[in-house]
């Protein structure tokens, strides 16, 4: 933590819950304007909550200042052939209730708290407000999709949805939902197989869809890895293990990014600054977007060539990988290896909410059971023992 | 595990990590997008 002023005054180090209450309204505070007695004739004392119990409401950063017109440039001096100006347009926003300001390095061109509310910086559950944004997606196809009619989809959607057991509850759904429906129509189910249709659905996300939220679909391949003999002059032995199961990077970043939660991402870096009541100021480190490596990252990117013919904007999309296995049973040891993919630029406060859906996993790793390793193993090992001619000397001829 | 981000990190993504990849974003401005890693933590299948 840096202070930016040279001689910190001994009345600087105020710590942050004692400046917070100076900025903290009282709204609890019962004012009488007469003074009460109570009954043995003693002025009545005015309660008040302890200020520890202030609930100060959080507040969004403050907003930008809007962007100045443009001047007209002047027309560059012949002599000078070869200059590249990097601009930098470096802009503060103004302080907000907390003291805290953002110095944006490049003027940014969108401000993803803008879009931010009150209740949504809360999680209080009084606070219900006008714009509730949704953080799924809506459904990007219209309902028969991808089957041939509404009675197929009805049918396979009761199938795919509630409970796996035949029930009562399962049968009444059936029968309300599916048998009654207007759109239900016994005829368009004539050639109807239940197996086939199941593989439309699981083929609907095939990768030559247009859409950006398609094509992220589950590819399967295997990896083949080299194992050590144990012997001298041998690069090891291949040992291919199957099932990996991965999505293409690229694919997943792009449904991300035409996902309704991507109007929260912060493209622009930025310092967020806290200034002290008494002037002097402190960087604060709160998320990726506002960290050093993130800067420097943004600021050789726009040093970088553009690529020919591209103006866009350049923006770095971060991006933020873990994985651990994962059980998936409480009795039982069926488990599984995912890795994960989340995006720095949406701030901590979403991306760790649950069902936020800021997680996108990308890959299940498979697992090597040791027997089946140890089996491999021996198999190599017989077989560089029968190569080396080992075997052969042992069987040899007396 | 080498070989399983050997498959992952495909051409696609070494594609998109030099020359960027174009988006349109949600308020309607298309980007260059230059996919960056910030963090990896894992833990290893280990034997």
């Amino acid at each position: 933590m840096e202070s930016s002023d040279p001689h910190p005054q001994p009345s600087n180090e105020i710590d942050a819950s004692q400046s917070a209450t100076t900025y903290a309204e009282t709204p609890h505070e019962v004012t009488s304007p007469e003074p009460a007695f109570t009954s043995a004739g003693r002025p009545q004392r005015q309660y008040r909550i302890p200020t520890r119990y202030n609930d100060v409401p959080p507040e969004g950063p403050a907003p930008l200042a809007p962007a100045p017109a443009p001047n007209p440039i002047d027309p560059p001096l012949p002599l000078i052939r070869r200059v590249i100006l990097h601009v930098r347009d470096q802009l503060r926003t103004g302080i907000n209730r907390f003291g805290l300001l953002r110095e944006y390095p490049y003027r940014p061109s969108y401000d993803p708290d803008l879009v931010v509310h009150l209740e949504q910086l809360s999680d209080n559950p009084t606070l219900k407000g006008a714009d509730d944004t949704p953080l799924t997606n809506p459904a990007s196809f219209a309902p028969p999709w991808p089957f041939n009619n509404m009675s197929i989809y009805l049918l396979m959607e009761w199938m795919t949805t509630g409970s796996n057991q035949k029930s009562v509850g399962e049968v009444d759904r059936l029968a309300k939902e599916v048998l009654s429906a207007k759109e239900f129509n016994v005829e368009d189910l004539r050639d109807f197989n239940a197996q086939r249709e199941s593989k439309r659905l699981d083929s609907s996300d095939s990768s030559d869809q247009k859409s950006p939220l398609m094509g992220d679909g589950w590819l399967e391949s295997s990896v083949t890895i080299s194992i050590p003999t144990g012997l001298r002059d041998t690069n090891g032995a291949d040992f291919t293990v199957p099932g990996l199961h991965h999505r293409s990077l690229v694919a997943v970043m792009k449904a991300a990014l035409a996902d309704i939660t991507s109007r929260r991402f912060h493209y622009s870096p930025f310092r967020r600054i806290w200034k002290r009541p008494s002037g002097s100021e402190e960087r604060i480190f709160d998320e990726m977007y506002t960290s050093d490596a993130w800067l420097d990252a943004h600021n050789t990117l726009q040093k970088q060539r553009n690529e020919p013919g591209c103006k866009l904007e350049k923006v770095i999309l971060g991006l933020l990988f873990w994985s651990d296995s994962t059980h998936l049973t409480s009795f039982g040891t069926a488990s599984v290896w995912p890795l994960y993919m989340y995006f720095a630029n949406l701030s901590k406060y979403f991306r760790g909410k649950p069902g936020s859906g800021a997680s996108h996993h990308v890959a299940y790793i498979p697992k090597v059971s040791l027997f089946r390793l140890f089996h491999e193993f021996v198999h190599l090992v017989n077989f560089f023992f029968l190569d080396s001619g080992l075997h052969s000397r042992c069987n040899s001829p007396r | 595990m080498h070989k399983v981000w050997d498959k992952l990190l495909d051409d696609d993504f070494v594609d998109a990590y030099e020359h960027g990849f174009i988006m349109e974003c949600q308020d309607g401005i298309s980007r260059r997008f230059y996919p960056r890693i910030f963090t990896y933590s894992a833990d290893y299948p280990e034997k």
